[in-house]
């Protein structure tokens, strides 16, 4: 059975917008915790995703379908970033306003080094660093059931 | 072959576990033959000689059981939480691409292999994690916790082996680990170090 989400999730035609505070709250959804953190495993680097408080609800964050996920909060001011590399320039992650037609809050947390956007990241050790880091910023504001 | 079959010591080239053979349903963990059988199986029910779970399980003969079994030292009992993370595993066997709708790819047989190795290596040394789950950087996540204490181990499909360790609230260490039995063997006892530390 479908699962109805609000109206004002659909992105009705809005454009993105890209005018994020520090201070803006992210909502994150996640299955499993370890300890009092976000458990770490199905944490993307890079590309996560999240919904944006200006533009939603907290809960809408397990809509639809994810019901008996939890979710937690973070500010985009945590967001792990720049991380350094061997080599390059260091990787900068910066919060993207990514609206889906069902989801006008949709955001990614997206990875770029002078400029160039890496959609794939292959430092293990980076990601795996920027994945903690994360879960360490994340308030849990509902366990998964 | 009957009552509960204590554990077999850890042997990497056979990856040979142990079962309950009283309960199916309780205490069973994963089976292997060695590289000296061409077949192998899950669940295996030696009195029936009807396999217990995986599609993919194929029985084979008690003689054949019995000589596989035979061939190695016995180890100490399984413990419920180990059997209870080794069917863990085995149901990640069935995870296809796109597992978490996000395109990510499941665990493959070399991330499944060196897992296995991570839980026997920790069932022999009592150390046991809080998660162990999918990752969606391709490979198998295991977390451990205490007391505001975390350490992580997270296996590959390419066979990298990564791990971390690190305070609630302060940066994590993270290295990258040889997949040696020996090297893993290094981490775990200083992963265990370092979450039970006073």
């Amino acid at each position: 059975m479908p699962v109805d989400i609000p109206d004002e999730m659909h992105r009705r035609g809005r454009s993105p917008q890209n005018n994020f505070s520090l201070e803006e709250d992210l909502y994150i959804r996640f299955e499993k915790v370890t300890g009092d953190q976000v458990a770490i495993g199905p944490i993307r680097c890079p590309d996560q995703s999240v919904n944006r408080s200006r533009y939603s609800e907290p809960g809408w964050v397990l809509l639809p379908g994810h019901s008996h996920w939890g979710f937690g909060t973070f500010k985009v001011q945590d967001i792990p970033t720049p991380m350094e590399r061997d080599a390059g320039d260091p990787y900068e992650f910066i919060i993207t306003h990514d609206p889906e037609e069902e989801n006008y809050s949709h955001s990614e947390i997206r990875a770029f080094s002078n400029g160039t956007r890496f959609e794939k990241i292959k430092n293990k050790k980076i990601k795996l660093t920027f994945r903690i880091q994360l879960s360490q910023k994340v308030q849990i504001n509902k366990l998964p059931d | 072959m009957n009552g509960n079959l204590a554990l077999n010591l850890y042997d990497k080239e056979s990856l040979t576990y142990g079962y309950d053979s009283n309960s199916l349903n309780e205490g069973i963990v994963l089976f292997e033959l060695t590289e000296d059988f061409e077949r192998v199986y899950t669940g295996f029910n030696p009195n029936t000689s009807s396999a217990a779970t995986s599609s993919a399980a194929t029985p084979i003969s008690n003689e054949d059981f019995n000589q596989a079994i035979a061939q190695r030292k016995i180890g100490r009992n399984i413990e419920s939480w180990v059997s209870v993370f080794f069917q863990q595993l085995d149901n990640m066997r069935d995870l296809e691409n796109n597992w978490d709708g996000y395109d990510s790819p499941p665990p493959n047989a070399t991330a499944l292999r060196t897992a296995q190795d991570v839980l026997n290596i920790l069932h022999n040394t009592g150390f046991k994690p809080s998660t162990l789950s999918a990752s969606v950087e391709a490979g198998i996540t295991i977390s451990f916790y205490h007391e505001k204490r975390y350490a992580v181990l997270e296996c590959y499909n390419d066979g990298d082996v990564c791990s971390a360790t690190y305070l609630s609230d302060s940066p994590p260490e993270v290295r990258e680990v040889g997949n040696s039995v020996n090297e893993i063997k290094e981490v775990i006892e200083n992963m265990n170090t370092f979450i039970y530390a006073s």
